[in-house]
C-alpha cells in the first residue's frame, strides 16, 4: 500500500489549491452555488410532473438530488428523463477516470425500491456501451456444448436461460454486485427475453475494457459540455497570460464615472454587487443573468481537473466556485478601477475564465519581487522555486517554502509566501496558537485592498532595497 | 515494557507532532477552527494510536483510535504504526470529505486491509458540555 501519509501526498494536497491551507471567505455565499435551486414540491405539484422534472437542466437535476439525497427525493426518480439518468451515472459511477458499479448500484437500486420492473426499464435506458460496460466483468456464458463439458459442481452454478440451451453465472463481484445483477437479470428476461439475450451475449463476447474506454469518450464529450474540460486544458487556466490587451482594451474606455455607482456593502463581493446591479437597472434580462451565473460554474468545474476534484464532489466544486468567484471579483474590480456601470459591460463582454486568467496574471508581480528577494536569502532554492511555480506545480512550491525557508522567514513569514505561491493566492488573515503551535487563517484574494495586502506583507518580509544597496 | 516498546513511544512523539501537521495540510479545508493531534504508543505485542480531531475549548473533540497486534502479524514497529495510521487516514479522509456523516462504531470493530487485521473505534465528545454539568452538580457554575 503507497503510503497516504508520504510526502507525496502531502504535496498533492497542497497542489489542489483549496484543500490544505484553512481558508475562509469573509464575503456572504449567498451566490455560491453550483446551481439553481430546483423546488421538488413544485415539480410534484405540477399538472404534468414528469414534464416539469424534465425540463429541468440535466446537471441542475443531478445537483438537486445529490443535496436533497437521492434516498430522499424516491418520488422525484421516476419522473426523470434518460438523459438526466446519464448524467447521474457520467458523475456517480467514475472513479480516477474508472467506471465504478457500485457506485452506479446505488443509484440502480432505489429504482428497484419503486418497483422490480423499474430497473428493467432504467437499465435499458442507459448507453449500450453502460449496459454492456457494467455487466461484462460479471458475465459469464456456456452454450450447450461447453455446458456439458464442465464438471456438475461447477454446472450447478449457471443458470439455464428459457430456452435452455444457454447457461449463465455472475462470476467475481461481492455480494453486492452478484444481487444486482442477477436481480437485474430476472426483471429483464420477464420484461423482454430477446433483449436480455442480446445484452448477455454481448457482455460474455466482447474483449475486456473496449466498452468502459469507448464509453470513457462518451462520457468527457458530456462532462465538457457542462465545462469539464481536459486536465491540460485545467491546467492551461493556471498558466501565464498576457493581460496587458484585456487591461488596455477596458482602460481606453474612459467614460466618466458612473453616478450609479452601488456602495458595496462590507460583507458583499464586488461582483455580487455588480450582478445585482446589472438586474437593478434593467440592463441585463434574467436570463443572461441565469447564463452568467452558470459560467461561473463551468468555470468552476473548469479548474477542477487541475484541483484533483471529481465531477460528482459538490463540496469540493463549491469550493472551487468560491475561489473562483472571489478571483474573478477582483479581476473585475481591478479592470473597471471599481466603478460598478463598467463593470457589468465588461461582465457581459468577457468571458469569466478570461478575467480569471487576467486577476492570476496580476499576482505575478508580486510573486516575482518575492522570488528576488528569496534570491539573497537562498539563489539556488529561490530560482527552484521559481521554476516550480513557472510550471505551475504549486504543491511542490509551498511544500519548498516551509523546507527551505521555513527556518529563515520564520513561520508568519513562510506562511505568507505559501499564501502568495497558492494555486488560488491567499492573504494571511490571522493567526492563532494553541499548546505553542502556531496556524494561519487565511482568506482569499477578492479585493484591490486584498492585493495591497499581500503586497505590503511581501514588503515587509523582502524591503525593496534602496539605490546604494543595489549598486 | 520492553526496551524495543520503550525507544519507540520515545521517539513517537516528535513523529506524531510531524503527522499532525501533516494532517493538518491534508484536510485544512475541512478544519475551520480545529486541529489535529497525534499520538502512538507500544505496549508489548500491541500498537494503538490515536488521531484528534478537535477545537480549543474541547466542545469538539473526535478521537479516533485504532489498535493492531505487529508482532503476531509479522510486522516491524514502525512498519505496523505507518500501516495503521495510513488506514486511520483513510477513514479521515472519508469522513471530513463525505459532510461528516461516516461514523465509527463506539466501541471497537475489527477490519482486514491487504490480509493485516486492526480495529478502530471513535466517538465524538463535547468535553466543554460535561465539565460544565459537573460544574453545575458541584455548584460551581450557575445557569443563566
Amino acid at each position: 500500500m503507497t503510503s497516504r501519509l508520504s510526502e507525496e501526498s502531502v504535496v498533492q494536497a497542497l497542489d489542489t489549491g483549496w484543500q490544505s491551507l484553512i481558508w475562509k471567505s469573509p464575503f456572504s455565499h449567498k451566490s455560491s452555488e453550483l446551481a439553481p435551486k430546483v423546488d421538488f414540491t413544485e415539480i410534484l405539484d405540477a399538472e404534468d410532473p414528469e414534464a416539469a422534472a424534465q425540463a429541468v437542466h440535466r446537471r441542475d437535476m443531478y445537483l438537486a438530488l445529490v443535496s436533497e439525497g437521492a434516498e430522499v427525493a424516491l418520488d422525484i426518480l421516476p419522473l426523470i428523463s434518460a438523459e438526466q439518468l446519464v448524467t447521474i451515472m457520467d458523475n456517480e459511477a467514475w472513479h480516477d477516470g474508472k467506471l465504478v458499479i457500485h457506485q452506479a448500484i446505488r443509484w440502480l437500486e432505489l429504482y428497484k425500491d419503486v418497483g422490480p420492473e423499474q430497473l428493467y426499464v432504467r437499465f435499458r435506458q442507459l448507453d449500450e456501451e453502460y449496459q454492456v460496460a457494467f455487466l461484462s466483468p460479471y458475465i459469464e456464458m456456456l452454450d450447450e456444448e461447453a455446458y456439458e463439458k464442465v464438471s456438475h459442481d461447477e454446472q450447478d452454478k449457471f443458470t439455464a436461460m428459457p430456452c435452455n440451451t444457454l447457461w449463465w453465472k455472475v462470476k467475481d463481484g461481492d455480494e453486492k454486485v452478484q444481487d444486482f445483477v442477477t436481480s437485474l437479470i430476472y426483471s429483464s428476461i420477464s420484461e423482454d427475453a430477446a433483449y436480455i439475450y442480446s445484452l448477455l451475449g454481448m457482455a460474455a463476447m466482447m474483449p475486456p475494457n473496449e466498452q468502459e474506454d469507448l464509453l470513457t469518450q462518451f462520457r468527457n464529450a458530456r462532462l465538457e459540455e457542462d465545462g469539464f474540460v481536459t486536465k491540460e486544458e485545467s491546467y492551461q487556466l493556471f498558466s501565464p497570460f498576457s493581460g496587458e490587451a484585456l487591461y488596455s482594451k477596458w482602460k481606453i474606455d474612459d467614460r466618466r464615472p458612473s453616478e450609479e455607482i452601488v456602495a458595496s456593502a462590507a460583507n458583499v463581493l464586488f461582483l455580487d454587487t455588480v450582478m445585482k446591479a446589472a438586474m437593478n437597472s434593467g440592463r441585463a434580462d434574467p436570463e443572461a443573468v441565469d447564463n452568467v451565473k452558470r459560467s461561473f460554474a463551468y468555470l468552476a468545474n473548469a479548474v477542477s481537473s487541475a484541483c484533483l476534484v471529481e465531477p460528482d464532489d459538490v463540496t469540493g466544486l463549491t469550493r472551487l466556485l468560491v475561489q473562483t468567484r472571489h478571483i474573478v471579483s477582483f479581476g473585475l474590480e481591478v479592470l473597471s478601477s471599481g466603478d460598478v456601470s463598467k463593470a457589468v459591460d465588461i461582465l457581459f463582454t468577457e468571458y469569466p475564465k478570461t478575467i480569471f486568467q487576467f486577476a492570476l496574471s496580476t499576482v505575478d508581480s508580486i510573486r516575482q519581487e518575492a522570488i528576488s528577494g528569496l534570491k539573497l536569502l537562498n539563489s539556488t532554492a529561490a530560482l527552484k522555486l521559481e521554476g516550480l511555480w513557472r510550471a505551475g506545480k504549486f504543491g511542490s512550491a509551498l511544500w519548498m517554502i516551509d523546507r527551505d525557508f521555513g527556518d529563515a522567514l520564520g513561520f508568519e513569514g513562510a506562511d505568507v509566501l505559501k499564501g502568495l505561491f497558492n494555486r488560488f493566492p491567499l492573504i494571511n488573515d490571522e493567526i492563532k496558537s494553541h499548546d505553542g503551535i502556531q496556524r494561519t487563517r487565511f482568506r482569499p484574494l477578492a479585493t484591490v485592498g486584498d492585493y495591497s495586502d499581500l503586497l505590503s506583507s511581501i514588503r515587509s518580509i523582502f524591503p525593496t532595497p534602496t539605490k546604494g544597496e543595489l549598486q | 515494557m520492553s526496551r524495543q516498546s520503550s525507544e519507540f513511544n520515545k521517539a513517537a512523539t516528535e513523529k506524531n507532532q510531524l503527522l499532525a501537521m501533516m494532517f493538518e495540510q491534508k484536510y485544512g479545508a475541512w478544519l475551520g477552527q480545529r486541529f489535529f493531534e497525534v499520538e502512538s504508543l507500544v505496549d508489548g505485542p500491541v500498537l494503538t494510536a490515536k488521531i484528534i480531531i478537535r477545537n480549543a475549548d474541547k466542545s469538539y473533540f473526535y478521537p479516533i483510535e485504532g489498535r493492531m497486534m505487529f508482532a503476531e502479524q509479522d510486522l516491524k514497529i514502525d512498519d505496523a504504526r505507518e500501516f495503521l495510521l495510513d488506514f486511520m487516514d483513510a477513514y479521515v479522509k472519508e469522513y471530513l470529505s463525505d459532510g461528516e456523516e461516516t461514523y465509527l462504531t463506539i466501541d471497537w470493530s475489527t477490519y482486514t486491509c491487504e490480509g493485516v487485521e486492526l480495529q478502530l473505534r471513535g466517538q465524538i465528545l463535547n468535553y466543554k458540555i460535561e465539565e460544565l454539568g459537573d460544574q453545575l452538580l458541584a455548584g460551581t457554575e450557575t445557569m443563566h
